[in-house]
């Protein structure tokens, strides 16, 4: 069997109850949803040797952190971790660039070197590498302590909520540069987040914990149409996230395809900034996409797409439905419908539909 | 009686020798009692301050007692003669034993100071404990540490009750800024007494000023704003 990315298989006590994962990631970057005092911390903390009292066993890539079995326990600094916390940790006494190159980098020093001005490239760092740490705004922190990270050639880069601490404004901001640093580096990354936003923009595989056991696992729009963790939005409607490609700028509108094949489906959105075949994530809420059982005319959503139905679900007085969209098979869209609409339309798992959206409720995010 | 150069030279030769052997012994110390909990932690810390608090002439009869060749550490139980009393070595052991609870103490707080997720981090960017303890947390505690230095060094300067008990007040020999002055004023000796007053009040000022900059110095109030604002 090929080597998981990380492969987990921990018991750690904890006062009130003990956190117990067991399971394999396969992809290259893995998010940990929970709320808070769901064990997220003391999960990240394990990975990264920071809890000794954690037995079972660990490994990343064809390394093994811990195997209690055979009494194996790696030091934190023997992991090459690359850990950026929530509220940045750069070292006060040290200016930007000798943050960045505090890590014990096992590179040669010219791969070292290599690297180095690489990251200071893409996370536009050269301005700052002057500066004292205490000269620089929220935003400009975050990219500092992810380039430190990233400088040190990590086994595995530890993002702990990496939005969490920025507000709005700044999150618009950080997350097209997460998504570059996922694009540039080829580095294992696990993010863990109380954000389903977050993690569906970045992540290809997710566990959901909840008081230190494993609720749900899979892809990002698997695990968050489960019902039962559904609404976890802060407060917003679940939305859905789809990578996509500019093919056309118009006067007032821009055309995204939906994947890379020739025939995936079109979508129109009110003009954003963009170049021709740049890549995009966009995004629009579940609870603003109208379902129709034919194709509609004389209506004004620019957008209609085919689609099927996969799965429906339901929570409280709401039906999630789950569909695929024709000509894209790999990528879902989630639909929020009352029970009646369902009735009235006469749908029922397996049918094909049209999917209707106004090109206003598509948000640029990446 | 000495002369006065060599009584401040010879005082401040063996305030440096304090000061030194203080240090060496109160950053692990310090280190320990700031970061590690362990059994008998308030025993250890308490021991340590003990001579704060205690008569200095209390003390420097109990290292008497101690040194004496009958005494736990002296000639004929140690079988090895330490001659530490009655020389400028008795002056040392008082002075750093007096000023030891002083400099723990500030540097505790200054080690306290240093947020341990720091360390943690550099951990994590592979530097091993020790490292981490040189790059992070010395340098974060640097101020404090050499606050903490400043202070052992005026109170070694200062010494004078324990250094009485277990060195004398030798001319020549034992004699220090502190117990000179307590001679001249003895004999009447006015205007040697008025120098080493001044002396003693400079030396007291320069070290004084210099610990009150480290405190506060006008940098980090500046960076103190941009953090904040």
């Amino acid at each position: 069997m090929a080597d998981s990315v990380l492969e987990l298989n921990i018991h750690v006590p904890l006062d009130s109850f003990a956190l117990e994962i067991k399971t394999p990631f396969e992809k290259r970057v893995m998010g940990v949803f929970g709320p808070s005092g769901s064990g997220k911390t003391t999960l990240i903390e394990t990975v990264a040797g920071l809890r000794r009292q954690a037995t079972g066993f660990l490994k990343c890539g064809t390394h093994v952190w811990m195997d209690s079995a055979k009494q194996i326990y790696q030091h934190t600094e023997a992991r090459h971790i690359g850990f950026v916390p929530q509220d940045h940790l750069l070292f006060p006494h040290l200016n930007v660039e000798q943050n960045l190159t505090f890590g014990v980098n096992r590179n040669s020093n010219e791969a070292n070197m290599r690297s180095f001005e690489g990251i200071v490239e893409v996370l536009e760092l050269r301005p700052l590498l002057r500066r004292s740490p205490a000269q620089l705004s929220g935003g400009e922190k975050q990219r500092v302590s992810l380039g430190r990270a990233l400088c040190s050639n990590p086994q595995l880069l530890i993002l702990d909520e990496p939005m969490a601490s920025l507000d709005q404004r700044l999150r618009h901001r950080i997350l097209p540069l997460l998504l570059k640093i996922k694009d540039h580096f080829q580095t294992p990354i696990l993010i863990v987040s109380h954000s389903p936003f977050e993690l569906q923009a970045l992540c290809d595989e997710v566990i959901a914990i909840d008081r230190g056991k494993i609720v749900a696992k899979g892809r990002p729009e698997e695990v968050f149409t489960q019902p039962q963790l559904y609404q976890n939005f802060d407060g917003e409607s679940f939305k859905n996230l789809i990578s996509a490609i500019i093919v056309e700028q118009a006067e007032h509108t821009t055309q995204i395809r939906l994947g890379n094949a020739k025939t995936s489906p079109l979508l129109n959105m009110i003009k954003i900034d963009g170049k021709i075949e740049q890549k995009v994530l966009v995004g629009f809420p579940a609870n603003d996409v109208i379902i129709s059982n034919s194709f509609v005319t004389g209506v004004s959503a620019r957008n209609q797409l085919q689609a099927k139905i996969e799965k429906i679900e339901s929570l409280d007085h709401r039906l999630i439905v789950t569909t695929k969209l024709l000509g894209n098979p790999t990528q879902s869209v989630v639909v929020e419908l009352t029970p009646n609409a369902l009735e009235e339309l006469k749908i029922s798992q397996g049918d094909e539909i049209f999917i209707l959206l106004k090109s206003s409720s598509i948000t640029r995010y990446g | 009686m000495g002369n006065i150069p060599e009584i401040i030279f010879s005082t401040l030769i063996w305030a440096l020798l304090s000061t030194t052997i203080v240090m060496a012994a109160s950053i692990p110390l310090a280190y320990l009692l700031a970061r590690k909990d362990f059994l008998g932690k308030r025993v250890v810390a308490t021991l340590i301050s003990l001579p704060l608090v205690l008569p200095p002439t209390a003390v420097g009869y109990l290292l008497l007692q101690l040194l004496s060749d009958n005494g736990p550490l002296g000639a004929s139980m140690i079988g090895l003669d330490l001659n530490i009393l009655f020389n400028w070595k008795g002056i040392v052991l008082a002075c750093s034993v007096m000023s030891l609870p002083l400099v723990v103490r500030t540097m505790r707080v200054s080690f306290e100071e240093v947020n341990p997720r720091l360390e943690v981090m550099a951990r994590t960017l592979g530097r091993s404990p020790l490292n981490t303890f040189f790059t992070v947390t010395i340098p974060l505690a640097a101020r404090g540490i050499l606050a903490a230095m400043i202070l052992g060094f005026t109170r070694a300067i200062g010494e004078f009750g324990a250094s009485m008990m277990i060195a004398g007040n030798i001319p020549g020999r034992t004699q220090t800024l502190s117990s000179a002055i307590y001679s001249a004023q003895q004999s009447g000796q006015m205007d040697k007494g008025l120098i080493l007053l001044l002396i003693a009040i400079a030396i007291g000022f320069i070290a004084v000023f210099f610990t009150e900059y480290l405190s506060n110095p006008k940098s980090s109030k500046r960076e103190k704003g941009v953090l904040n604002g």
